[in-house]
């Protein structure tokens, strides 16, 4: 399967700041949830956005449309980030229509919660593929570019259940886990670059993906606890942009104080 | 050297320089090994490599450039050669 559909439906116009200076943002897993809301702040912050998806077309479309609705330009390419081959694709068909790449948001993953013993390889390399070997080849791919202009911003998207999981999110946890190490790893690398490396660890955010969650993430369904994805569009703006120069190689929690407080009504030293 | 080789042995200079900011106070020749003269290491030559493609349109292949390292040592001027063989 090939990657990159490229469906542009922009009208490239953009009012609000210079061309030259306009940065151009990668954002996988863009079409829904976390990423969608990502992908609408940093276009509304200036960005031309390329948004990747690996299925939802409509909702990759909708995403687009919104933007280009504001005079902003997007694009959207099926990828699937786990495939070597369809990455390589996307960078290229970025690069041609953009010359560059500044900001990355590796925001694509997938959730296949098990407990471990009732757990096929074939599950687990599936979550471990996708959750963090698609941040490798992305980063992999991306780097190069951002070395060419001594300025980058990678922006990984994991977990607050790398601190807290759940039952049976072993391996969801340690994907994400391994994606906050690689955060650090590759910040070592490149940091001297101009580069910025950083996660942002998302709690309780309603989302499609998370839909289903309610009770295992501890929030009920009338909507107390959960928080929305412009609560974490908006620290990835701020990491993704000039003011983050000094910010490297770090996981921020946006999780409304889940991990910092004991649960409400348990008594202190419990 | 042409007035010609002499700009662009300037600006990759400056390429040089900008991925290593310590070397702005250093005289660079086209006789230096980028490596062992002038310290840079495997990300900063792929910097490089990326930067003198953008500036100079594309023409030097950092692959074929290493695979002949025995013979240009990484020299300075080795790139201006992979770029234009007639430069220098």
């Amino acid at each position: 399967m090939s990657a990159d559909t490229g469906t542009e439906t922009s009208t490239g116009a953009d009012p609000g700041s210079p061309s030259e200076h306009r940065r151009v943002a990668l954002v996988t897993g863009g079409s829904r949830g976390i990423g969608a809301a990502v992908c609408r702040r940093l276009a509304g912050d200036g960005h031309t956005v390329h948004l990747v998806y690996r299925d939802a077309e409509d909702a990759a479309e909708r995403v687009v449309k919104e933007i280009t609705a504001t005079g902003r330009r997007a694009v959207a390419h099926r990828a699937d980030v786990s495939d070597e081959a369809q990455v390589r694709a996307l960078v290229d068909a970025v690069v041609e229509r953009e010359d560059r790449v500044d900001v990355l948001v590796n925001n694509a993953g997938v959730i296949d919660d098990r407990l471990l013993a009732l757990t096929r390889t074939a599950q687990w390399e599936h979550v471990i593929r996708v959750n963090l070997g698609g941040p490798f080849l992305m980063c992999r791919a991306v780097v190069p570019l951002m070395l060419e202009r001594s300025w980058g911003r990678i922006v990984n998207i994991s977990s607050n259940s790398v601190r807290q999981p759940g039952p049976g999110q072993t391996s969801y946890a340690a994907s994400k886990g391994g994606l906050e190490a690689l955060t650090r790893g590759l910040a070592a690398e490149v940091g001297h670059k101009g580069i910025r490396v950083n996660t942002v660890a998302p709690g309780a955010i309603r989302t499609d993906m998370t839909a289903a969650l309610a009770g295992r993430l501890g929030v009920g369904p009338e909507g107390a606890g959960w928080g929305v994805p412009e609560d974490i569009a908006g620290l990835v703006a701020f990491l993704a942009g000039d003011e983050a120069d000094y910010i490297q190689g770090q996981t921020f929690t946006v999780d409304g104080g889940r991990q910092a407080m004991r649960p409400r009504g348990s008594k202190s030293g419990a | 050297m042409s007035d010609s080789a002499a700009e662009k042995f300037d600006a990759l200079v400056a390429l040089i320089r900008d991925v290593k900011p310590s070397l702005n106070n250093t005289q660079i020749t086209p006789e230096h090994s980028v490596v062992e003269d002038l310290g840079l290491d495997s990300l900063d030559i792929l910097q490089l490599s990326r930067k003198v493609n953008r500036d100079f349109g594309g023409t030097f292949d950092l692959e074929e450039w290493e695979s002949d390292s025995d013979t240009h040592h990484r020299s300075v001027g080795s790139i201006l050669r992979h770029i234009d063989p007639a430069t220098v």
